[in-house]
């Protein structure tokens, strides 16, 4: 009998570890990601949306965009017109900012808008914000090849978000995430996204990233250019003064 | 004048093919209309609007332009007189409404220190569209239904950032400048009741405006405000001396006519001067968007109504004066209180709480009214649907249902082709007793509006 116990107790202590060892490569496998992500100090880039429903037709929004850090993000439409002016701040701390110069002042993101569409595109605000995966999701390795490590994502406690987990690709070679899908409170598939990445200096970034709406057959390709490095941004540019005085 | 002003417009669209090669000058816009057609039986036109809207940006450095010009056709003809048909102002009015022009310094001498200086629009408060805190500029009441329009002032506009999160503003307009009244079939939902004594019939009336001394004491407004984040808040607490933009009688004279018991009104109009602090707030709770928004307004002084009756008496030795207190010198709280949450799929709640609306004054003066919108995007935001939007107003609590009024507009806008939006919406007043939309219950309109951006 007491053999057994012993026995009993050594396979637990092994599966325990097993396990243990397994969710600290998931972790470390994506805190390496968030490294390869937010790599550069800071970085400015000019984006072209193309926003295709069901029936093929497009719509062209273009933006510049500018971050720092792990935290620190602005995105200002230039084009189209109607939409032009149209800016967007995410700080640290879940903190977000909506500036419309039809109303000539900045006014906070609510929790409850940050699930919706970020003006007409098929990423939400939620998509929009700077965080680090490892700060919002707990990750699990559910397969590895020889290409990619396949990690789903689940929110840490208390994080207020739309998705219930997320399935992510992580190239191995490269350690950048190549392809997401992500899943609502019920379980349902909602959004996938595809990544496509360029390397510029010594930086690897998501030169088109791809996000699908499953529900409304809609995507957006986000394409990135005039990507600039490591030009030491001023912490002046992510503020609300910024932000207003377009 | 419509001459100078023609030719400043074409200054400035000249100017920016010249400077937009080199300057990067941006021209921004939108070409409006807006169309509404009464309800009632003939269908009358009640609201003809065409309007160009140009915004020019152009920036050097710390340094930004900003001009905002609107070029608006307003109405129909304005002649009923052969001789107004040689004039093409009459037969299709139009006005130059230069609402902003101003330049900006970021890290004006100091690297904290913002400039802005010209004219210009300064919105205060973070309640949605109505801010009892926002009174530096005068109300621009035109259009009635575009609730919250101000108009641009010259100011000279400074603002001290202690860090990302706090701020210092100061501002001082010099000139007082009243507000436009509403124009067309609203021209009088804002007029003040005057009751004659007797059996006295008003015949005609005028009146003359006691305008301010351009000058620090007497017409210049000024304003504080300090601006911050914290506990996850936003917030500000502010304090303006300024005038209220609408008049208010403060004397007439009834001058007796040979067909008596008609008679003509002098009136004299005023404009209360008035201390008004004022703080907002806003942030969430839990997943809802809420914001509270609340100014005390403390009048200089009392405003005493002067009916000079001595005409009417002439045998009288002394003047024959009726006296009444139009504004007491007691202060009156404005606030605001919204919140607005967006469902699962989409659909946009927004509830707000007024008290006092724009126009209102005086303690004891200021009506409640809860207003209402619910709306909801769909087919890839090329549809808006705005199916309940409204509220209601009660005016005296211990008669509601004789003192109240109900308004429903609801609208409808396509927004499938980049640049351009057009919409269609309706306007439904009911209610009995005195508020501002009681008066507008004969006026039940259609609208129809289309946008393009450039």
């Amino acid at each position: 009998m007491k053999n057994k116990i012993l026995i009993f107790g050594t396979l637990m202590l092994v599966i325990i570890f097993a396990g243990e060892t397994r969710a600290q490569d998931a972790a470390g496998i994506l805190k390496k990601m968030d490294e390869v992500l937010y790599a550069p100090k800071d970085q400015t880039g000019q984006l072209r949306m193309v926003l295709t429903d069901r029936s093929g037709n497009e719509r062209i929004r273009e933006a510049s965009i500018w971050q720092k850090g792990t935290d620190k993000r602005m995105f200002r439409f230039t084009a189209p017109a109607s939409e032009s002016g149209i800016a967007f701040l995410s700080l640290p701390a879940d903190v977000m900012y909506l500036f419309m110069p039809a109303f000539e002042k900045e006014r906070r993101i609510a929790t409850h808008v940050k699930n919706q569409p970020f003006a007409g595109t098929d990423f939400s605000y939620e998509d929009m914000e700077s965080v680090s995966y490892s700060s919002k999701y707990t990750p699990k390795l559910l397969k590895e090849t020889a290409e990619y490590w396949l990690l789903e994502l689940t929110p840490k406690s208390g994080l207020q978000t739309n998705y219930s987990k997320i399935e992510m690709k992580v190239n191995k070679q490269h350690a950048y995430p190549e392809s997401m899908e992500s899943f609502d409170k019920g379980g349902n598939k909602l959004k996938t996204v595809e990544n496509t990445y360029e390397k510029e200096g010594k930086y690897w970034y998501p030169k088109e990233i791809k996000m699908t709406d499953l529900k409304k057959r809609h995507s957006t390709r986000m394409i990135m250019t005039k990507v600039v490095f490591d030009s030491n941004l001023s912490d002046q540019i992510f503020t609300v003064r910024n932000l207003t005085s377009f | 004048m419509k001459k100078f002003c023609s030719t400043f417009l074409i200054f400035l669209l000249l100017t920016p093919v010249y400077a937009q090669k080199s300057d990067q000058l941006t021209i921004r816009g939108e070409l409006l209309t807006d169309q509404r057609i009464l309800m009632k039986a003939d269908h009358d036109w009640a609201w003809n609007e065409t309007r160009l809207d140009l915004k020019l940006d152009k920036r050097s450095g710390k340094v930004k332009f900003f001009g905002n010009v609107w070029l608006k056709h307003l109405g129909g003809p304005a002649t009923l007189q052969s001789s107004g048909l040689y004039s093409k102002d009459q037969i299709s009015p139009w006005n130059l409404d230069l609402r902003e022009a101003y330049a900006e310094v970021s890290g004006f001498v100091f690297e904290n220190l913002d400039l802005k200086v010209g004219r210009q629009r300064i919105a205060w408060g973070t309640a949605d569209r109505f801010n009892p805190t926002s009174n530096l500029n005068p109300f621009d009441l035109e259009d009635v239904f575009d609730f919250g329009r101000q108009q641009g002032s010259e100011a000279l506009n400074l603002t001290w950032h202690f860090n990302d999160r706090f701020s210092l503003q100061g501002v001082y307009l010099p000139f007082f400048r009243p507000s436009n009244l509403p124009l067309g079939l609203f021209s009088g939902v804002l007029a003040q009741p005057f009751s004659l004594p007797g059996d006295l019939r008003l015949s005609g009336h005028t009146d003359k405006l006691l305008m301010p001394r351009h000058n620090f004491a007497e017409g210049a407004t000024t304003g504080i405000r300090f601006k911050g984040f914290a506990l996850n808040y936003d917030f500000s607490v502010s304090y303006i001396y300024g005038r209220d933009g609408i008049s208010l009688m403060q004397s007439a004279r009834i001058v007796p006519l040979l067909t008596f018991p008609y008679v003509n009104v002098e009136a004299a109009l005023t404009f209360p001067r008035n201390h008004i602090f004022g703080g907002d707030v806003a942030g969430s709770i839990g997943s809802v968007g809420v914001w509270a928004e609340a100014a005390l307004f403390v009048p200089q002084k009392e405003i005493i109504q002067s009916i000079d009756l001595s005409l009417l008496y002439p045998e009288s030795p002394v003047p024959v004066i009726s006296d009444s207190i139009t504004l007491e010198k007691k202060t009156w709280l404005k606030l605001a209180v919204g919140a607005d949450y967006t469902f699962h799929k989409g659909t946009y709640l927004n509830v707000q709480y007024l008290h006092g609306f724009l126009h209102e004054r005086g303690q004891g003066n200021l009506n409640d009214y809860l207003i209402l919108a619910i709306e909801k995007s769909f087919w890839n935001d090329q549809f808006l649907l705005r199916p309940i939007a409204g509220g209601m107003v009660v005016s005296d609590w211990s008669k509601p249902s004789e003192n109240f009024a109900v308004f429903y507009t609801p609208e409808f806008i396509y927004k499938g082709i980049d640049n351009f939006q057009i919409g269609m919406g309706v306007f439904v007043f009911e209610g009995k007793g005195q508020s501002l939309f009681t008066g507008f219950k004969d006026f039940n309109m259609l609208q129809f509006k289309a946008k393009l951006s450039f």
